[in-house]
């Protein structure tokens, strides 16, 4: 059976408060977090070493979340598919559809509370009920 | 100078989607709310306004009704009454009582056409 | 989320339970106008607020409910059983979608197909010759089931929703493949989530198809089949509560936020004069003066902060109809199925209470609603033979009395068999023989409310659940308040929850020592520090340290537990604590977690030790023990 501790998630976010957040509730959820400051790094990263899932920020300096994410579904396998959950400032009915364009799998809009973060990527990750 | 704007309506959903297109359509007129015919009736002893948009459906007094007391109390008061049904009987009645009929969900079109009418009608006031 | 849709997912939802309110009166009385007028409004207010929100099915849905009480309305159709069932599933059926919209902030995707159902079905209901013809299929028998009875969470329905949204916008260029695995990837982590791993790999098929093709339907259409599949309804099982989300918006009084206002204001004059005392000890002013300007103030802090805190309680007062606004229904349904003839009558339904209770209480009440149908009531032959009307009558009540609020259930069924309660107590062993003989007839009733105790002679399909009147007691208790209940043969059953006003939450600090967790008041926790262990020094029998040139005493919670006294290596934590004016250190093992925690004073076994100050319930259901510093230090001291 699945456990939190085998899932590795990438935090994509250039905000460095942001990040610790997510952090703290996946890491106390026994997740296995890494961080990356921008798309590039991120991509980097994901070279080196593929995540389970992607928590994707929309507006970063360098390469923003939603041309990270085209980028991303254009590279070679495995990692083009990697399962990304963008969560932005914008609740707006164009700023979902740009995401899901971009090939995101799951739209929150901020502020997400620590418990709904960790409900969402567990079951995006396949955790059991 | 703007014009004051008594807005009726039992739910304030309503009101806020009246408020928005008359803030895109004459951002310099301001408004009053109410949410029915009694606050209303208070109202208008209390606060001058120019002109109304009534909502039919309402608990208490329907929109039809608040209009006939509203004009009894300022005659050249020009008033629209909006109602989610076109129903033929509350159109003709709007017309007798001598209010616009608007329906919802509210297009900017037809609340542009009622604002013009009544802007036309107070400035030749 | 716009504030359109915030506004409309409010008004949504009183304007349901308002409607449904009118229709269940409707169905009692059909003549009363002001139901049908009420109803009515609230169906056309719900389809101005979807207009405005442009959710087009959902106003579809709601015209044609509309049309059908139009024509009641105009004495052209009569009120049915079959109209009220169809206006109270359209009902369900708005409840639903704005539940899904709050969760996801966008309209429901696949509303048509639930709109057009409807919209058919009042269709059918307007024009009797074609329903006499039209076979009762499966879908009727379903209308009265909550549409989100399903057993699927809303989160993984909207996931799956997402991925067919996902796949369904256009793909750039060498995209398409990856972007197909990854909505391949969240709909079978999704099935396994929910515990169909086996059914993940279902999957693969559609996706090769989709990959083939360069074409994703085959895939959507392998998600629509899983969103169906987990659509199956659960068996029927009438009176349970569909899962509701907790309220995440409160409506304030203006008064309530004023005297917050008020407040803050106070709050700043409070911090204005510290600022002032500190700069006055920085200037090297009269200590003794300026001790007495910090006490002062130390003082109106205090008083402000426990206004405050009262303030910020009184927010999350909410009337007990959000508890009980769908008790009607649960209990006409619950009736139905036991073809027991019972009506429910409220009172007291604006009384208010805490959100906390309000939000907690349904599900222990309708578990006493369901016990007093089940059990309670005769069935209708019984009850004629007793000459009891047909119809049995099932009171809720609230009323607020002082400090409490306090919420009944009486029926006017059978009543409890005293010898039967003790008899099956005795065989239980849900007490020992000798405390069973020398109860009281009231005491012994209260016996219900032991672990594992139920009298209920077969299992019938409602209190079938494994849960008895002991988890009701429970759920009581973790609020703070109480059960009890009375009973008379053959005239009915009164259940009774007397629970708090104001749930006081006190803020702990777990700690962690001899392998096991407790709780310190947060109030007396200073600071927390960590020194090395050669820094506490024994002094006589005690142990002290020196902390900014105090020496303070030191007790090491895990020795005061009984386990030996430890080497003088490495760190250790130090809680410092203000008891009874004097600094002290607490040695833990570990530092846990801030909680906000209902104390009780401590029972049971716990009662006669000291060094307690209560104990709380934890989420998990084990029981965290409260320190009293008090005599924890006390104690030190002999």
């Amino acid at each position: 059976m699945a456990e939190a501790s085998s899932k590795r998630i990438l935090i994509i976010d250039d905000a460095s408060l942001v990040r610790r957040y997510y952090r703290d509730a996946l890491e106390r959820a026994g997740f296995e977090v890494d961080e990356a400051l921008n798309g590039v790094e991120a991509l980097e990263k994901l070279l080196g070493e593929p995540a389970d899932l992607l928590i994707v920020d929309v507006n970063m300096p360098q390469m923003d979340g939603f041309t990270f994410l085209r980028s991303l579904r254009q590279q070679a396998p495995p990692i083009a598919s990697i399962p990304a959950l963008v969560i932005s400032t914008e609740a707006g009915p164009h700023d979902r559809r740009a995401a899901r364009s971009a090939g995101a799998n799951f739209y929150l809009v901020k502020p997400v509370a620590q418990d709904v973060l960790v409900q969402h990527v567990s079951i995006m990750c396949g955790l059991p009920a | 100078m703007g014009y004051r704007v008594l807005v009726v309506d039992d739910s304030k959903l309503a009101r806020m989607a009246v408020a928005k297109a008359l803030t895109t359509l004459q951002p310099d007129w301001t408004r009053v709310e109410a949410a029915n015919a009694d606050e209303a009736l208070a109202l208008a002893s209390k606060d001058a306004f120019d002109l109304a948009i009534l909502d039919f459906n309402m608990p208490g007094h329907d929109g039809l009704h608040l209009a006939a007391e509203l004009l009894k109390l300022k005659p050249a008061l020009p008033l629209a009454v909006i109602s989610a049904n076109h129903q033929v009987e509350v159109v003709t009645r709007a017309r007798e009582v001598g209010a616009a009929f608007l329906q919802k969900p509210l297009t900017e079109k037809a609340m542009a056409e009622f604002l013009g009418d009544a802007a036309h009608r107070l400035a030749a006031r | 989320m716009n504030e359109f849709v915030e506004q409309f997912l409010i008004e949504g939802r009183e304007l349901v339970a308002q409607g449904n309110d009118d229709l269940l009166a409707l169905e009692e009385h059909p003549d009363d106008r002001e139901r049908l007028d009420g109803a009515f409004r609230a169906f056309h207010t719900l389809k101005g607020a979807a207009g405005i929100v442009d959710f087009v099915a959902m106003s579809r849905a709601l015209h044609a409910a509309e049309d059908v009480l139009s024509a009641v309305r105009s004495k052209s159709a009569p009120v049915t059983p079959g109209l009220i069932d169809l206006c109270l599933a359209c009902l369900d059926q708005v409840s639903a979608w704005i539940d899904r919209m709050r969760s996801s902030g966008e309209l429901p995707a696949d509303a048509d197909a639930a709109a057009d159902d409807l919209v058919r079905r009042f269709a059918t209901l307007a024009s009797p010759d074609t329903a006499s013809l039209a076979p009762r299929g499966p879908g009727d028998a379903t209308t009265r089931r909550p549409a989100d009875s399903t057993g699927v969470s809303t989160i993984e329905r909207d996931l799956l929703e997402a991925q067919k949204l996902m796949l369904a916008e256009p793909a750039p260029e060498g995209a398409a493949a990856a972007r197909l695995e990854s909505a391949s990837r969240i709909a079978a982590n999704v099935l396994r989530h929910h515990g169909r791993s086996l059914d993940a790999a279902d999957l693969e098929g559609p996706l090769q198809s989709s990959l083939v093709t360069g074409n994703a339907e085959a895939m959507i259409e392998a998600i629509d089949r899983i969103l169906e599949g987990l659509a199956e309804p659960a068996p029927e099982r009438p009176g349970t509560l569909s899962p509701q989300a907790p309220e995440a918006t409160l409506r304030v009084d203006v008064d309530r936020i004023d005297s917050l206002v008020r407040l803050t204001g106070e709050l700043l004059i409070a911090k204005n004069a510290i600022g002032h005392s500190a700069a006055r000890a920085q200037g090297e002013g009269d200590p003794r003066a300026l001790a007495v300007a910090l006490k002062n103030q130390h003082l109106a802090l205090d008083r402000l902060i426990g206004e405050l805190q009262r303030s910020v309680f009184s927010l999350r007062v909410l009337p007990l109809q959000h508890a009980f606004q769908r008790f009607p229904r649960l209990v006409r349904e619950m009736a139905t199925a036991l073809g027991k003839p019972a009506r429910l009558m409220i009172e007291g339904a604006t009384t208010e209470a805490d959100k906390t209770i309000v939000e907690a209480i349904a599900e222990p009440l309708l578990h006493v609603l369901r016990n007093g149908l089940d059990h309670g009531l005769e069935d209708a032959s019984e009850r004629a033979a007793l000459g009891k009307p047909a119809t049995a009558t099932i009171h809720l009540r609230a009323e607020r009395q002082g400090e409490h609020v306090v919420i009944e259930v009486e029926d006017d069924g059978r009543g409890i068999d005293v010898a039967r309660v003790r008899e099956v107590a005795r065989r239980r062993n849900a007490a020992p023989e000798a405390a069973i003989v020398a109860m009281s007839d009231e005491e012994a009733i209260n016996l219900i409310f032991a672990p594992g105790f139920s009298t209920a002679s077969r299992v019938t399909d409602l209190s079938g659940r494994g849960v008895g009147m002991d988890v009701v007691r429970n759920t009581i208790e973790r609020l703070g308040g109480r059960v009890s209940l009375s009973s008379r043969r053959q005239r009915g059953t009164t259940v009774r929850f007397t629970l708090p006003f104001t749930v006081i939450m006190t803020q702990v600090l777990t700690v962690e020592a001899a392998g096991q967790v407790f709780g310190v008041p947060l109030e007396a926790v200073v600071e927390t520090v960590r020194v090395g262990r050669s820094a506490i020094s024994p002094v006589g029998a005690a142990r002290a340290m020196v902390l900014r040139d105090r020496t303070l005493p030191v007790i090491d919670l895990g020795q005061a537990l009984g386990r030996g006294a430890r080497a003088a290596e490495g760190d250790a934590n130090v809680l410092i604590v203000a008891v009874a004016g004097q600094l002290g250190g607490l040695e833990v093992d570990r530092l846990g977690d801030r909680l906000d925690v209902m104390l009780k004073p401590p029972e049971g076994l716990l009662a006669g030790i000291p060094g307690i100050d209560g104990t709380t319930l934890l989420g998990d259901g084990r029981v965290l023990i409260v320190l009293d510093l008090g005599e924890v230090f006390g104690n030190a001291d002999d």
